[in-house]
This record gives C-alpha cells, structure tokens and sequence, in this order.
C-alpha cells in the first residue's frame, strides 16, 4: 500500500528523484511544489529512512556476534602465526604483498593445505595468474605427515577458480555472497577461506589512464572483499605485488594509494638480503626470507618474522 | 526541519538542544591536551593508510563510554553514548574489547597495588583512594566495602560490566555515500531522543569519492553536490545537537611536491581542489578533496605522519615500535605530539 503510493508520488515530483534529494530537500518547500500534504511527505522520508539506511548494531550485541563466529585459523608457519597473533582471523582481510618470488603463493598454498587438513570446511582459492598447483599442495600436505586418505579429504575441500578479469571475480564473489547469506540450508559444508592469489594481476591493466573507472572497480573489489570477510565471518587473503617508492629501499604495494587502506592486516614479504639469492630459480631452497607486519588493527605493527619454502610449503627458519 | 520556522521544532528537539550532553573534558590527556573537543565542535585526522587513525578513533570511544567510575575503581571515562560510522568496515569489535578490558584491569591493578603496599607512584591513584577513602567513611558498611575492594573482581564480572559499556556504541555500516547520507539523516531522530550520545565518529569520509566520481561521469559537479549535501546534514547534528564529530579522512591524491616521479595523477578541477590550510608550511599536506564549506564548520584539525626519526634513539623500550606524530595543524599555534600504540592503546610520549 504504502509502496504502491510512493511509487505514485516518485513521478509527480518534479525535480526530486533521487532518494538523496528528497531527503536533503526542505519538506515544507517540497510540499508546495508538488501539492503533497506535509504529513505524507514526512512519512515517505520516514519509509525512506527505514529502507536506505543501515540498520545500526549495537556494541554488546556485535561483541556477541563476534565472540560466536570469529575463528582463528592457523597459516601453516608458527613464526607467522605469531605474529598475526595467532593466525587468520575471520573477520579480517589480509593481504600479503610482496616482489617477485618472495613467497607469496607458497603462502598462500601453504595456509590453503594447513587449513583443509584441520578443517571441515572449504577453501575457495581464486587464481589469476596460474600458480595454482595441486601437486605442490600435494607434496606440502604428504611432507607434514598427512596420510594419503587425509590428502584426498582434504584436497576435495580446496576449491580452485581460475579467473582472469575482474568482472569475473566480482561476480564469482557475489555468487559466495549469495550463497553465503542462504545460510547452511544444504549439508555442504560452506566456504570459510577465500584466497585471491593474485589481485594485482587482475587490477594492474586497469589502473592508470582513465583513472576514475579503475578506482571506482577496485573500490567495488575492496567493498566486496571485506563484506565477505566482516559481515559473513570468512577469512579472506589476497596477495598484491610491489612497487618502488620514492627512495631505493622504499617499497609499497601496488595498487595505489585507495588501496592502501582496505585490508585490515598487511603481510611484507622480502628476501632477507638481496644478494643471498642465487641466480637460479630454486623456490623450494632455504634462502632465508622474511615477513613483516606493516599493517595490523590488532598488534603492533613494525615486527618481522622470518620463514624458509621448504618441501612442507612456509616453515620457520 | 527546525531552519525554517521556530515553531516547527518538536518537544524532543528543544530539549535535545538546550539540556546538557556529557562533556568530554576527560579526552584532555590524550590528543588534545587543553583545548578539550566541545559539543558542536568538529575535529578532523587525516593522515594516509596505517597513520592509527582508526585506532585514535577507537581509543576515544572506549575513553567514551567507560563511565567514570565502577565500583570503587575510578575508570576516568565520560560515560556517553558513541554512534560509529563505519564506511570501510574498519572497525574491529576484538581491538575495542581488548582495549577495553586493558583499560579496565589495569585501573583494578594499581588501585590494589598502591592499597597493598600502601605507596602511590601516580597522583591520581592517590586521590582515587582518598575519594575510596571518604567515601567508605561516609558509608556505614565500611567493613563490607572494604572487603569488596580488597578482592578483585572476577574475570567473569569484568567482562560483563564491559558488555553494559558496549551498549552505548551504537554502529553504522555504510557502503554507499547515498547510504552515508540517509544516515546522517536519520541521525537526527535518534540524537533528538536520547540525550545521552554525545559522540559521532565517521571512519572514513572520503571513502566512497571515487565511486562518486565514477557514476557522476563528466558530471564533476555531482561530486561536489554530494559533499556539500553531507557537510551541511553534519552540520546540522553538529549545531541542533549539540554533537561532537570525529571525521577520519584519507588524502585522495599525492602530495603536488612529490610529484616529479611517476605520472601525475589525475588531479581535481581547480574547483574542487584543496584549499590548503598553511600556504606558508615548508612540508604541504597532501591533497585532498575539501570543498569550502568543510573549512567553515571545520574546529580542529589533526595531521598523523609516520615518524621519520630513527626510533631507537628514543627509548630502548619502544624499539619494536612504530612511532606517529599527530599535529594540530588548526588552528595554530602547531602542537605536535608523538605517540605509539601498544597493547593498552595510545601512549604519548611526553
């Protein structure tokens, strides 16, 4: 009923038509212009309101909320956890940047592998550039001492996509979203780690030249990210490449300065010295590396903790 | 509503206007020393990502809705209401429970040290006891509450009276600055109807400039209209309410010095381009996007840098940490003040 007369009135406006603008438009004026009683005006804002406007949580019951879906889930790396204080938390996007071969798919096929070992639950793992391989998270999971009925659990519950353009992605993530909020009505078991591997990949191409459009899709990415991570409780990591700053030493992750704000967490993964690597490609050798927290809501951030790749994927050195 | 004729403002209104919010004279210690935020007064943090500006934010409203006492423990908070809006989903619920429960044990710690070994290494403890003191005299079961204070709450008690805090925070999830404005809107019921929420905090505003800018098209002036919208609803929680706004924001572009690298971004129309507030400052903020009116209703203004000074000459204590300089850098004189964070929240070095 109340709808049907909205609808009616949306047209008789004259120049209101956006909800923006007749909530910011003076009632009384309003009313004259389109000859609308004034109580009927303040009833639509009213039905306004409670259709546009987020519905506040108070602090007690978010507390409570949180206390009942916030998982901690271990990385696969002890000196890791510990810095992130414990692991990934299910409320929270993290992002792990680093150079070329500084790790970062190891990392993440690493948390991947360690995660669907312990877990019931699934692992979407999103792959952009093809660094996807299930034999390495095969050999990861069989060097920590998985038996082979464990692996094949296990690799069932790690789902890859691969995606190359960001559309794609946005789409794929809406598509857990929807799935996410019908709730555990079937049995499967729902997804409780997304891993986007890399999102530099897809967004690099876009960013640059019209940079209105390329901002405006990364902000959508970042929107979409972090309502799967904050309000359906689901950890959420992404890997991003790095760029020079100003100085030599100064290294920032891609993606610009938008993006520096939106993930919560901030993994910096380098090489501890430069000159200790090899010209070889040797991935699964034990060049020290290191990763420093740069970002962090929760800990204090500055520290470092560094890992080799070995055959169990990200270890302590 | 009540711009246009006296006579249309409600009951609730008027008395939302002319009876008293909590003050917030207790945010003296921290960011603000003396020039302590007021009702109506608006303060901004701007700073890039990773400046602590949500941790500001969340370290004021804890300091906001801890009451000033519980028990016999003096907590020192103001014990108002807070409405967070939260445009990025930045705000951690873990962090403020942390925060809060350090908070709070800690007042229980040193009150139960300085009772037990009957000396007082800071002034106010001293005074808490005395008040403890005066106040227990004045009671008849002194014995009774003397008992109550020399054991410790439970952890249990703690984490109850922590979720009767948490009730006055109320938060807002945006995701669109139409949504942003709504809000802003609605805002007005619900501070007209109760008078104990004195704080508004919005982290962060600039965050939906670019999907504006998107959908605006060629349109730049869409972007401009939808700002002057915002500012002028905040505005008027601002002065009707008599509302205390924290606004985080993020520059929105690179520094114009600091651009000899790299291609320039795409800057702003001249229009609507920051109006710097220090035209003379050797080290210019970054750009913004500030239309005029922000200025206007604009009290206080606080940059937060990284610091660049080596951190070890400092105090060996903090050589894990990163340290931040927040300056006040409106209106002037300049105060700048260095801080870090840590488990118990911000802690300023003197």
């Amino acid at each position: 009923m109340m709808r049907q007369k909205q609808v009616r009135l949306y047209i008789s406006f004259c120049d209101a038509l956006t909800v923006s603008d007749i909530i910011c438009s003076d009632v009384e004026e309003l009313a004259r212009k389109c000859g609308i009683s004034y109580k009927v005006l303040l009833s639509i804002r009213k039905v306004l309101f409670a259709q546009c406007a987020p519905i506040p949580i108070s602090g007690a019951n978010l507390y409570k909320e949180v206390i009942a879906s916030v998982a901690i889930l271990p990385t696969g790396c002890q000196s890791i956890d510990k810095l992130l204080d414990g692991g990934f938390y299910t409320c929270e996007l993290l992002e792990v940047a680093g150079p070329t071969r500084s790790g970062k798919t190891q990392f993440c096929l690493t948390a991947a592998a360690s995660f669907a070992t312990q877990s019931s639950q699934n692992v979407l793992y999103v792959d952009t550039t093809g660094g996807f391989s299930p034999q390495r998270l095969q050999e990861i999971m069989a060097k920590k001492g998985c038996t082979l009925q464990v692996i094949r659990e296990a690799l069932k519950k790690i789902q890859c996509k691969q995606v190359f353009d960001i559309f794609e992605l946005l789409e794929l993530l809406e598509d857990i979203r929807g799935c996410l909020e019908q709730g555990q009505e079937d049995d499967r078991p729902s997804v409780r780690m997304v891993i986007v591997d890399s999102v530099s990949a897809l967004m690099a191409p876009l960013l640059g030249g019209n940079q209105v459009d390329g901002q405006a899709l990364l902000h959508h990415l970042a929107q979409a990210l972090k309502i799967l991570s904050v309000e359906f409780y689901t950890a959420v990591m992404v890997t991003n490449n790095v760029v020079q700053g100003d100085s030599a030493e100064d290294v920032k992750p891609a993606l610009g300065r938008s993006w520096l704000g939106v993930p919560h967490s901030r993994l910096m993964l380098r090489y501890k010295t430069a000159n200790s690597l090899p010209g070889g490609g040797d991935y699964c050798g034990a060049v020290e590396r290191c990763a420093t927290l740069v970002k962090s809501q929760r800990q204090p951030t500055g520290r470092y903790a560094p890992f080799v790749i070995s055959g169990k994927g990200v270890t302590d050195s | 509503m009540n711009s246009m004729a006296g006579g249309s403002e409600t009951g609730a209104q008027l008395f939302a206007r002319l009876g008293s919010r909590p003050s917030l004279k207790a945010l003296q210690n921290s960011l603000f020393g003396e020039v302590y935020p007021k009702p109506g007064d608006l303060i901004e943090l701007s700073g890039e990502s990773g400046t602590a500006k949500t941790e500001i934010l969340m370290n004021i409203t804890v300091s906001c809705i801890l009451p000033l006492e519980w028990k016999t423990y003096k907590l020192g908070g103001i014990g108002t209401g807070v409405v967070f809006v939260d445009t990025q989903c930045q705000f951690s619920m873990l962090r403020v429970f942390s925060l809060l429960e350090k908070r709070v044990t800690r007042c229980i710690a040193s009150s139960h040290s300085s009772k037990v070994h009957g000396k007082c290494s800071e002034q106010d403890i001293q005074t808490v006891d005395k008040i403890v003191n005066s106040k227990l005299e004045d009671d008849g079961h002194a014995t009774d509450k003397v008992k109550e204070h020399s054991c410790p709450p439970t952890a249990e008690e703690i984490e109850n009276f922590i979720k009767t805090c948490l009730e006055k925070l109320l938060i807002f999830r945006c995701n669109t600055s139409q949504q942003l404005l709504v809000t802003f809107h609605s805002l007005e019921t619900l501070f007209a109807n109760s008078l104990d929420i004195s704080v508004l905090m919005v982290d962060n505003w600039s965050a939906f400039y670019w999907m504006d800018r998107a959908s605006a098209g060629n349109h730049l002036s869409q972007v401009e209209t939808i700002q002057q919208r915002m500012i002028s609803s905040l505005e008027k929680l601002l002065r009707d309410y008599h509302i205390t706004a924290f606004v985080a924001k993020r520059p929105l572009f690179k520094s114009s010095v600091k651009r000899d690298k790299g291609p320039p971004t795409s800057g702003p129309s001249p229009s609507l381009s920051s109006s710097n507030l220090q035209p003379d400052d050797p080290k210019p903020s970054n750009q913004d996007f500030v239309s005029k009116d922000w200025n206007r209703i604009l009290s206080q203004k606080f940059q937060i840098q990284m610091s660049e000074q080596p951190i070890s000459t400092i105090s060996s204590e903090v050589n894990l940490q990163t340290l931040f300089v927040a300056s006040r850098i409106f209106p002037k004189p300049v105060i700048t003040k260095t801080f870090f964070v840590s488990e118990i929240g911000l802690n300023f070095l003197s």
